[in-house]
């Protein structure tokens, strides 16, 4: 995508452009093209008329820059609607059998990673609650930070364009979220710090190492159900993804 | 944004301008003096959302048309019967708005 010859900003016009194929990329071919014609004639059409009525270049420059940087969140949000939508249609031309397949692991995962998410907010809850006072948030920015990174991977989870994403989110904050509840257990409940502490005396006893490995065994579950659940994810996107670009005559042919 | 847009496409097709992208967002930007041109997400974004309800159509111009001029080819936009309602309905409302709010001299509370 090149710069237009004779035009005030044909760096800015590319770099725009530029922007345009990042956030159409992946989209339906109709989807992208239209977009990026309509967004390549835009920019035409404002240098002409920056030209026509005798505009400085700066201005003109300051003004599709303006327009193309406060219009990034709409593209990207845009870009996910687009996905959505590409997703539904493509489910919706799916097998019955790929298509229950599909929201049966969808669920699954959505029930799993809510789950931890409530788990995460309550215990986070209890810590800002038991935590003295003059020890001062510094003290919690752990938790709290675990917990905003959880919340944000169930709303991806919940998205159907961003699932995987969500999945893999969950599995990358599982260690950081066990350690998280590990340091602040006794302020979670008092109980639980001391059934921790009897499990792993024996571990501790033996090494400091092997008490830790056996601390973080929730964490490795975690990790290893939210991967297979990205695992599982991306291959039924790409079963629903060929059903629907395939003839029906053909998809029995596939497996 | 929405009703800026249908308002804008039918002053254009009043005045026998092409609407497509930028006249509409130069067209609004004439309407509300102070307010720059509208961001290209914001603008395309709102633009499809009233092709999909049904309020505005769109059709690419023909290629020769855009090749004969040298320039890129524009995405025109027409409004439909239900855009034109739609714009009708809240210019109505805007309307009756307005004057329930308009206070009449010498009726104003006193105490």
């Amino acid at each position: 995508m090149k710069g237009r010859a004779g035009l005030p900003n044909p760096g800015l016009t590319v770099w725009v452009l530029r922007w345009v194929a990042l956030y159409t990329r992946g989209l339906p071919e109709g989807a992208a093209r239209d977009r990026a014609d309509e967004i390549a004639s835009d920019l035409f059409e404002h240098n002409a008329a920056a030209v026509a009525a005798d505009q400085s270049k700066r201005a003109t420059t300051l003004s599709i820059l303006t327009r193309a940087l406060t219009g990034m969140g709409a593209d990207v949000l845009w870009r996910e609607r687009q996905l959505q939508q590409e997703h539904r249609r493509q489910l919706s031309v799916a097998s019955p059998a790929l298509r229950t397949r599909y929201s049966r692991v969808a669920r699954g995962a959505v029930a799993l990673g809510a789950a931890v998410a409530i788990l995460t907010l309550a215990s986070t809850i209890r810590v800002l609650t038991n935590v003295p006072t003059a020890w001062g948030v510094s003290s919690v920015t752990g938790q709290i930070a675990v917990t905003v990174g959880v919340l944000l991977a169930l709303l991806a989870l919940l998205r159907s364009s961003s699932r995987i994403l969500g999945a893999l989110f969950f599995a990358a904050l599982s260690l950081p979220l066990c350690l998280a509840v590990a340091q602040n257990t006794m302020y979670i409940s008092l109980t639980l710090a001391q059934v921790m502490q009897s499990a792993l005396a024996p571990f501790a006893a033996t090494s400091y190492y092997l008490a830790f490995a056996v601390l973080f065994i929730p964490a490795y579950l975690l990790i290893a159900v939210f991967m297979t659940i990205a695992v599982r994810l991306r291959a039924l996107h790409r079963r629903i993804r060929l059903e629907a670009y395939t003839p029906a005559h053909e998809t029995t042919m596939l497996y | 944004m929405e009703y800026s847009i249908l308002s804008a496409v039918v002053e254009l097709s009043a005045s026998r301008t092409d609407p497509y992208g930028y006249t509409i967002a130069a067209s609004i930007a004439r309407a509300d003096e102070g307010r720059g041109l509208t961001a290209h997400g914001t603008l395309y974004k709102a633009l499809g959302r009233l092709v999909e309800s049904g309020m505005l159509v769109a059709a690419w111009e023909a290629p020769e048309t855009a090749e004969g001029e040298g320039r890129p080819r524009r995405r025109l936009y027409e409004v439909t019967a239900a855009g034109a309602k739609a714009l009708q309905t809240h210019a109505n409302e805007k309307l009756s708005a307005s004057t329930a709010f308009t206070p009449v001299p010498g009726r104003l509370a006193t105490s």
